[in-house]
C-alpha cells in the first residue's frame, strides 16, 4: 500500500532543503554553533518523547544522554578510537543501561516512576562527580574532547572542526533520527506504544506484554539520548556532571510539551522555536531574557495545549467557524 | 472430563476481612455459554478478575486445557486464549475502530522492530493478511460504517461491540464478557444477543456476567448463581429460576 505523502512531509523536507544551503547566505559561526545546538537539542527531544508516549515520563533521560557522552568521550580520548566508532557504541551503552534500569523501574507507574528516574539521575551524578576522578574527571568533568574527523586516503578528509563542518554532520544525524522517530509511529509497533499509554489494563489483557513493550521504548529513546550526549560532547569539548543532572531535563521537557505532546514533528518544532527564540531574539533583553521566556511558555501551554504542531488545524478550525457566520 | 476446557477447583479470594468468593467450584465445557449470575457484590467480577489474571486468588485452582494459570500474568493467560472484555467501557479512546481491533489482534502480528522501521516485505504481507481479518470481524460486530472514527466518539452501544471486536481480534478460545448489555436500549441489546450467539457458533466458548436475567435465560443453556461469594445454585437458567434461595437472593429475604 503506497501512503499519500501529508503536507507536513513536504514542508518539512523544503525545510530541510532551505537549511542545507544555508551556509551560502551566511558563515557567521555563532549562527552555526546554535543551530547544531538545536540539532541535538532536537534528537534529545524526540528521545524524551518516545517515552512520554509510552505515558511515563523519564527524569532521568539526560543522565543517558550523559552516559553517552561520557562513554564517547573515554572511547575517542583513552582508547583512541575514532568517534565513528564511539558514537554507536555510546547508543548502545546508554540503550542497554536503560534496558536494566527500566527492567527495574518500569514496573512502577506516575509519581514513583519519577522518584526512581530521579534517584537514578543524582546517583549518576554523584558517581561521575565524586568516584574514579582519574577517569571521569571529578567535578570539573572532561575537558579537550577531540572533534571528529573522517578521511578515505587519497580521496578525500575532513575534520569537522569548524561549525560549518558539524552543522552538516548534525543534520544527517537529526534527519536519521525524525526517519527512524516517524516510521516507528507509522507503524505497529508505534501504534502498540499508543495503545499502552492509552488503556494499560485494556492493551494487558489482549495479551501485549506492557512491561516488554515499555521496556522496548524506554530503550530506544535512551539510545537516541546517548547519540545527542555524543554529539554534544564532541560538540561542546567539555562535558561535566552538571551538564546532565536532573535540571538539565526540564528545558527539552519544555520544547516537546510546547511543541505537542505525541505527535514526532512537534518536539522539532518546539526545540526549534524555543531555542531561535531564546538565542537570536530574547538575548537583549538582558535580565529579563528568562522571565519573558517563562510567561511565552505558559502563554503556549494555556491557549494551545496541544502544542505548537496543533496551529494549522486550529486555523482551518476557526476559518470554518469565520466562514460558516457569513 | 476431557471436554472441560476451564476448572475452578475451592477458589478464594478475600480482601482483608471481606471474604469475596469463597470455595467456589465450577468447570467450563468446550462450546458453551455459562452465565455467571447474581446480585450487585455476589463476587462476580471477582472470579472473572482471578480467570483473567489481574487478581491471584487467595486459595484455590484454575486449571485451563490441563494447565495450572491462576499465578500467570493477564498478558500469559491472554496469549493463552481467554480475552476478556470490561464491566466499565475500556478502549483505546483517541485511536480510531479500526486502529484499536489491529492493537487487538497484535498477538498475532510477530512485530520485529527492524520490520517496522525499514517496512519490509514480510511485515507488509503479515499486515496485508491481518487487514483482512481485522475487515471481516468489523464487519461481523456491524461496526464497517466506523473505519475511521475515534473510539471515543462512538456511542455508547457501538463502544461496547467495539470492546468485544477488540477481544475477537485476540483470537480468544475463551471468552470472558464483563456485562456486554450494560446501559444499552432494547434494540442494542437484540442485536448484542444475536452477535454472541453467532460467536458461539464459531466454536468460542463464553463466560457470560449479566444483569439481564431474560438476555441470560434466552442465550445461555447454563447458569451458575453467586450469592456472597458462594455458589447457592447451578443448572439450566429455567431451574435455576425455580429455586426458592435464588429467589430470595435476588428480591431479599423475608426477615
Amino acid at each position: 500500500m503506497i501512503k499519500k505523502p501529508k503536507i507536513i512531509d513536504i514542508v518539512y523536507w523544503a525545510i530541510f532543503i532551505g537549511l542545507f544551503f544555508l551556509p551560502l547566505f551566511t558563515k557567521e559561526s555563532y549562527i552555526f554553533h546554535i543551530f547544531c545546538l538545536i540539532g541535538i537539542n532536537i534528537i534529545f527531544a524526540c528521545s524524551l518523547n518516545t517515552i512520554l508516549n509510552i505515558g511515563e515520563l523519564n527524569l532521568a533521560q539526560t543522565t543517558f544522554m550523559g552516559i553517552g557522552a561520557y562513554i564517547s568521550a573515554l572511547i575517542v580520548m583513552r582508547l583512541a578510537l575514532p568517534f565513528w566508532i564511539a558514537m554507536p557504541i555510546a547508543m548502545m551503552v546508554s540503550a542497554t543501561i536503560s534496558l536494566a534500569i527500566g527492567f527495574l523501574t518500569l514496573r512502577f507507574k506516575g509519581a514513583y516512576f519519577l522518584l526512581f528516574t530521579f534517584l537514578f539521575a543524582e546517583l549518576v551524578r554523584v558517581l561521575l562527580s565524586n568516584f574514579w576522578i582519574g577517569l571521569f574527571g571529578g567535578v570539573p568533568g572532561l575537558t579537550n574532547i577531540p572533534r571528529p574527523s573522517m578521511s578515505i586516503p587519497g580521496l578525500f578528509s575532513i575534520k569537522f572542526s569548524s561549525n560549518i563542518e558539524f552543522y552538516y554532520l548534525i543534520m544527517i544525524l537529526v534527519l536519521v533520527t525524525i526517519f527512524v522517530m516517524r516510521r516507528i509511529d507509522m507503524s505497529r509497533l508505534g501504534l502498540l506504544f499508543k495503545a499502552i499509554s492509552q488503556s494499560e489494563s485494556l492493551a494487558e489483557s489482549t495479551g501485549l506484554s506492557a512491561m516488554k513493550f515499555k521496556i522496548l521504548g524506554c530503550a530506544i529513546g535512551c539510545g537516541f539520548a546517548g547519540l545527542a550526549g555524543s554529539l554534544y560532547a564532541h560538540f561542546v569539548g567539555i562535558i561535566t556532571p552538571h551538564d546532565f543532572s536532573i535540571h538539565a531535563v526540564l528545558a527539552p521537557v519544555a520544547y516537546v510539551v510546547v511543541g505537542g505532546m505525541g505527535s514526532v514533528y512537534g518536539p522539532v518544532l518546539g526545540t526549534t522555536f524555543l531555542m531561535a527564540l531564546s538565542h537570536f531574539y530574547l538575548r537583549q533583553f538582558g535580565l529579563y531574557e528568562l522571565l519573558i521566556y517563562g510567561v511565552i511558555i505558559i502563554m503556549i501551554i494555556r491557549f494551545m495545549p496541544e502544542g505548537l504542531i496543533s496551529i494549522p488545524r486550529n486555523v482551518s478550525h476557526w476559518y470554518g467557524r469565520l466562514s460558516k457566520k457569513e | 472430563m476431557s471436554m472441560n476446557l476451564l476448572e475452578v477447583a475451592h477458589l478464594t479470594k478475600r480482601f482483608g476481612g471481606i471474604l469475596a468468593v469463597n470455595d467456589l467450584n465450577f468447570s467450563i465445557t468446550k462450546g458453551e455459554i455459562l452465565g455467571l449470575i447474581g446480585p450487585n457484590g455476589a463476587g462476580k467480577t471477582t472470579v472473572f478478575n482471578m480467570i483473567a489474571g489481574m487478581f491471584r486468588p487467595t486459595s484455590g485452582e484454575i486449571t485451563y486445557m490441563g494447565e495450572k494459570i491462576h499465578r500467570f500474568k493477564t498478558s500469559r493467560i491472554a496469549q493463552l486464549g481467554i480475552i476478556r472484555t470490561f464491566q466499565l467501557t475500556n478502549l483505546f479512546g483517541d485511536m480510531t475502530v479500526k486502529q484499536n481491533v489491529i492493537v487487538g489482534s497484535h498477538q498475532n502480528l510477530g512485530i520485529s522492530i527492524w520490520g517496522s522501521i525499514f517496512n519490509t516485505s514480510p511485515t507488509r504481507s503479515k499486515e496485508g493478511r491481518i487487514d483482512k481479518e481485522i475487515d471481516s470481524i468489523l464487519t461481523f460486530m456491524g461496526l464497517s460504517d466506523y473505519y475511521d472514527m475515534l473510539a471515543k466518539n462512538l456511542t455508547h452501544g457501538l463502544q461496547r461491540r467495539l470492546a468485544v471486536a477488540i477481544a475477537l481480534a485476540a483470537e480468544p478460545i475463551l471468552l470472558l464478557l464483563d456485562e456486554p448489555l450494560q446501559g444499552m436500549n432494547h434494540q442494542e441489546v437484540k442485536e448484542m444477543l444475536d452477535c454472541i450467539t453467532a460467536i458461539k457458533q464459531q466454536g468460542k466458548t463464553i463466560l457470560l456476567v449479566e444483569h439481564n436475567m431474560k438476555a441470560v435465560t434466552s442465550i445461555c443453556e447454563k447458569v451458575i448463581v453467586l450469592n456472597f461469594g458462594e455458589k447457592i445454585d447451578e443448572g439450566s437458567p429455567q431451574k435455576v429460576m425455580q429455586n426458592p434461595k435464588v429467589i430470595e437472593a435476588y428480591l431479599g429475604g423475608e426477615e
